[in-house]
């Protein structure tokens, strides 16, 4: 069984398709580790107890339709998508209690494949933040070093799937929320196109960039989830999902020959990186040569300006989307008869301190007299952006730049700096302002040190065209084998493991 | 009080509800549902405004919009954007609604109606679609029971432009019949049942004042709780003056919505607005813009027809019929469609609708309207020809509407009675047999010797007891003029 926990979700699938594995042997093994590692890292705001875990779900392989799923496989869940019956938070005290009545789609497309859900994944209260110290219940470890952040918001689910908890993790992504934890934790995190997945059941935080996205220890199975929950959904209008083979798509590299790649020069400039982060990058550029890859520098200026406008988008939306947290109808109650005193009190006591920072400024940003100032303005240099990065991808097939500027950072390092946090997420935003998808790749180790025998991973991050997602996902396993990168399992996680 | 010099500037929003089958963004049921008990029957987590929930556009609505907007002549946008309106109050689940702002889906196009018994034109600035809100019960304990079965109900909002009216014109009766007209369009296209009881049409007025001649507007004060045509006119009736008074006398007017209040018979202040309320609109990120497609727009026009106020102008224009007369036809549909069948087989329009404003609405208002447009077409007939008289027409279209749906054949189908055999059953066809008629005058003369002698002494008034007579031995089937007529050539008499 030890072997299994370590094991990636495409070899799970396989055995338990033939009958070698019993998916509920696995996911007992599975959460019996889960708990054990828990105390460490605390991915998890709820681990299932196994009725929970299988309800809904089906016993049998989803044979309907050609392409390969994800039978069987455990999946963490992050704590902002809906489980039906199982109590969902988004990390906050306002939504303490919230029992959904229903499954977001992503999760009942994976119950019906046959996934269970192991736990509900910690997270930065409602998506916001870098580091998932904005959990209003307790701070996730770096499986790495548990003194540092695993990143955000879906540090729960990249913690998870990192020290071995499941297999496979969904998250979502606004403006890198997916990637970065992927690249502090060395696993791999994809956030598909805008509207490859349905977002009805992920608790809205900017919706027009909210994007569902998977964290897997490999690209195979990223895309084996994708299998399972890319598909068209009548309850999302902005969902426009397809029925590509992604897994498939995967295993064929024959559609990458001539493939262009572009290095974002102003997300890759040395004097903004770590020194391991930009060593790495550089190595990975060098592996795609040697690969045969044209690999190229191309400039997109705009990208200076795309943190700004990422931020004044996003609390405008978020300043909407959580004026339903009200106290009248679940959740937090409000008490008391008089109705501007009910909110008041209600909204000062269930946000946490950013998502109130940021209900303040969408509120801000979207008042007469500074909406042209800000929030028009900002949409205008969104509209910009994406046209650079649309004739940039008109050049290249893919753009590269590293996932985050910097090594995993320490717990309570820049909670108290919120510039200094939203900096964190500068190579990352301008993929959520396009709507493109981005995968972040593990691309190495920052050199050893005595406290970190086998150093700290750095993260690729590959752009691609809007619906280009079978393609990027080719590239990054294409990158896996060239480089020889991916998963490592980090000392902690090798000691439980050998316990 | 004097309200010469001053000008009148009104504008009218109405709220309509969409006939649809379900809400505006999810599947819930759409239907008006009123008891306290009943409340939340219909909703769902989307129109709860639960976590991760996105709405869904009803199409229906779009479709129901565009069969106004080609009638009312609105310039249709190919593409439009629903927007969020931000505020907070527990009617509003999500704490914003989804409604249109600065691109609706129509502008533009005229509401034309009859005031005074006139035609006039009322220009829209637009239409929209967006959700209602839920609504609040208030117990008698202080607390309240939030009702959402309203939330997310299918929405159009009709906005006009301003109206500019003298003080001594009916401006509130103008409303009133601007407001009826549009209901009436409404409802004929099958746009909206137009139920003003169930809080299916709400209108909201607003109105300011200012000297005659200036171009700018005044101080605007919005109109609410206004659940009838008669308190909306009464109010509105009310606020003129009471602007023009606080004018005259120095005194400030606010920005400001006032409600009406039944028991004084004044408005009152509300919510007075210092600066305008800021919604923080923004385009709804969870809807992409709302693309109409030009086979839409096609089939909505297919769904347009005749509205009241159509017939209303065809019945004055082509059949002079009096104003009061068209517009009760042309307020029923089946009057209207009766109308036509009657007239097309060439009866005279007037007494067509005396007819069908007498006879036939008596039967239709009883529920015992069984006969159909043939059966008076030959009943007018007779009675233009002369075979029987308004009473005895009266009598054979209360028979024939009697005997529709009476089964009495050896066959035992059904069978329509038709007025011919009832004419011919009462005896009454004898009535333009001349000679007939000369044999019972005669019998008449021969046997009232005193009368005659009387009549030709000179008291040709004694006429009357011969043609008395002779009605009475036709059992009232004589045309009484005829007789007169044959007496009178008979006797000498000029």
């Amino acid at each position: 069984m030890k072997d299994l926990i370590s094991s990636t979700a495409a070899k799970l699938t396989e055995m338990f398709g033939r009958g070698a594995l019993s998916p509920t042997e696995f996911l007992k093994a599975q959460t019996e580790f889960a708990r054990r590692a828990e105390p460490n890292v605390r991915a998890f705001i709820r681990i299932l107890d196994e009725n929970e875990a299988r309800l809904g779900v089906a016993d049998r392989p989803d044979d309907s339709g050609a392409r390969r799923k994800l039978f069987g496989v455990p999946i963490a869940v992050k704590d902002n998508l809906n489980t039906k019956a199982v109590e969902t938070t988004a990390a906050s005290r306002i939504l303490k209690g919230y029992v959904p009545p229903y499954d977001a789609t992503v999760v009942r497309l994976l119950k019906e494949a046959g996934n269970p859900v192991i736990g509900k994944a910690n997270l930065d209260e409602f998506g916001m933040g870098s580091s998932t110290e904005n959990s209003a219940f307790f701070p996730t470890r770096n499986p790495w070093d548990p003194r540092l952040v695993p990143g955000g918001s879906s540090g729960g689910s990249a913690a998870a799937v990192a020290s071995l908890q499941a297999p496979v993790a969904l998250g979502s992504d606004t403006g890198g929320s997916v990637r970065l934890p992927a690249a502090f934790c060395g696993i791999v995190g994809f956030k598909p196109t805008y509207g490859m997945l349905s977002r009805y059941g992920l608790i809205a935080f900017a919706s027009s960039m909210d994007q569902v996205g998977v964290l897997a220890r490999s690209t195979s199975d990223v895309a084996l989830a994708m299998n399972t929950m890319s598909a068209p959904d009548p309850l999302d209008s902005t969902c426009q999902a397809g029925e590509t083979d992604l897994f498939a798509a995967v295993q064929d590299f024959a559609r990458l020959r001539g493939a262009k790649v572009g290095v974002v020069k102003e997300l890759s400039r040395p004097e903004g990186l770590d020194a391991p982060v930009c060593a790495n990058l550089n190595a990975s550029i060098d592996a795609m040569r040697r690969a045969g890859i044209d690999v190229r520098e191309v400039s997109v200026p705009l990208c200076d300006l795309a943190l700004e406008c990422y931020y004044i988008i996003n609390t405008a939306e978020a300043s909407s989307n959580l004026a339903r947290y009200d106290g009248v109808k679940y959740g937090m109650r409000m008490e008391g008869a008089d109705l501007a005193q009910g909110y008041i009190d209600v909204r000062t006591r269930g946000f946490g301190a950013e998502v109130k920072r940021r209900i303040l400024l969408g509120t801000y940003v979207l008042s007469a007299g500074y909406f042209e100032a800000y929030y028009n303005r900002a949409r205008t240099v969104r509209r910009a952006i994406k046209e650079q990065l649309d004739a940039a991808l008109a050049e290249v097939d893919f753009l590269v730049s590293p996932t985050s500027p910097t090594l995993p950072f320490g717990l309570g390092e820049r909670i108290d700096d919120p510039i200094k946090m939203y900096l964190g997420d500068i190579c990352t935003v301008v993929v959520n302002l396009a709507g493109m998808p981005g995968i972040s790749l593990p691309n190495g180790m920052s050199p050893p040190d005595s406290e970190h025998p086998k150093g700290l991973p750095t993260g690729l991050q590959i752009i691609a065209r809007r619906f280009d997602d079978a393609r990027i996902l080719a590239f990054a396993r294409f990158y896996e084998e060239i480089s020889g990168h991916g998963y490592v399992v980090p000392p902690m996680v090798e000691e439980e493991l050998a316990k | 009080m004097n309200t010469t010099g001053y000008e009148v500037v009104i504008g009218l929003e109405v709220h309509s509800q969409v006939l649809t089958r379900t809400k505006q963004f999810c599947r819930c049921v759409s239907e008006s549902v009123h008891e306290e008990s009943r409340a939340n029957i219909n909703v769902c987590p989307i129109c709860l405004g639960h976590p991760g929930v996105l709405p869904v556009l009803n199409v229906t609505s779009v479709g129901k919009l565009l069969i106004l907007a080609a009638k009312l002549g609105c310039d249709v946008h190919r593409r439009s954007v629903f927007a969020r309106k931000n505020y907070f109050y527990p009617d509003l689940p999500k704490g914003y609604q989804i409604t249109q702002y600065d691109h609706p889906i129509a502008t533009g196009g005229v509401v034309r109606y009859f005031t005074g018994g006139a035609t006039r034109e009322w220009k829209l600035t637009r239409v929209h679609l967006e959700e209602d809100t839920g609504k609040l019960f208030h117990l008698p304990d202080g607390g309240a029971i939030v009702d959402f079965n309203r939330a997310g109900v299918p929405l159009m909002e009709i906005v006009t432009e301003p109206c500019v009216f003298r003080t001594d014109e009916p401006f509130g009766q103008a409303c009133v019949d601007y407001l009826d007209e549009l209901r009436l369009d409404l409802i004929w296209l099958g746009v909206s049942d137009g139920n003003m009881e169930e809080g299916n049409f709400r209108c909201e007025p607003n109105v300011s004042v200012r000297k005659a001649g200036e171009s700018k507007f005044g101080v605007k004060v919005e109109l609410k709780n206004l659940n009838s045509f008669s308190t909306l006119r009464k109010a509105l009736e009310y606020e003129v003056p009471r602007q023009i008074a606080a004018i005259e006398s120095g005194e400030r007017l606010y920005q400001e919505t006032r409600r009406w209040d039944e028991k004084r018979g004044e408005t009152a202040t509300m919510r007075r607005k210092e600066t305008s309320d800021d919604y923080r609109y923004f385009d709804e990120p969870d809807l992409p813009p709302l693309v109409v497609s030009e086979g839409m727009i096609e089939e909505a026009k297919t769904k347009v027809r005749d509205v009241p106020f159509d017939v209303t102008r065809r019945l004055l224009e082509e059949y002079a019929l009096p104003y009061a007369d068209a517009r009760q036809i042309a307020e029923s549909r089946m009057l209207t469609e009766w109308f036509g069948a009657v007239v097309s087989k060439g009866a005279q329009a007037k007494t067509v609708a005396n007819w069908l404003l007498g006879e036939v609405s008596r039967f239709h208002n009883l529920g015992k309207l069984t006969a159909s447009p043939d059966a008076l077409v030959e009943v007018l007939e007779a009675l233009a020809a002369k075979k029987i008289n308004l009473s005895q027409a009266k009598e054979v279209f209360e028979r024939a509407n009697a005997g529709q749906t009476v089964d009495q054949t050896i066959t035992g189908k059904a069978r329509i009675i038709r007025p011919a055999e009832i004419i011919a059953e009462m005896g009454l066809t004898r009535l333009d047999d001349a000679a007939a008629l000369e044999a019972i005058v005669d019998e008449a003369i021969a046997a009232s010797e005193k009368i005659v002698a009387d009549i030709r002494a000179g008291k040709t008034a004694a006429v009357m007891a011969l043609v008395g007579a002779v009605m009475k031995a036709t059992k009232g089937s004589a045309n009484a003029a005829t007789v007169q007529e044959i007496i009178k050539r008979k006797l000498g008499v000029p």
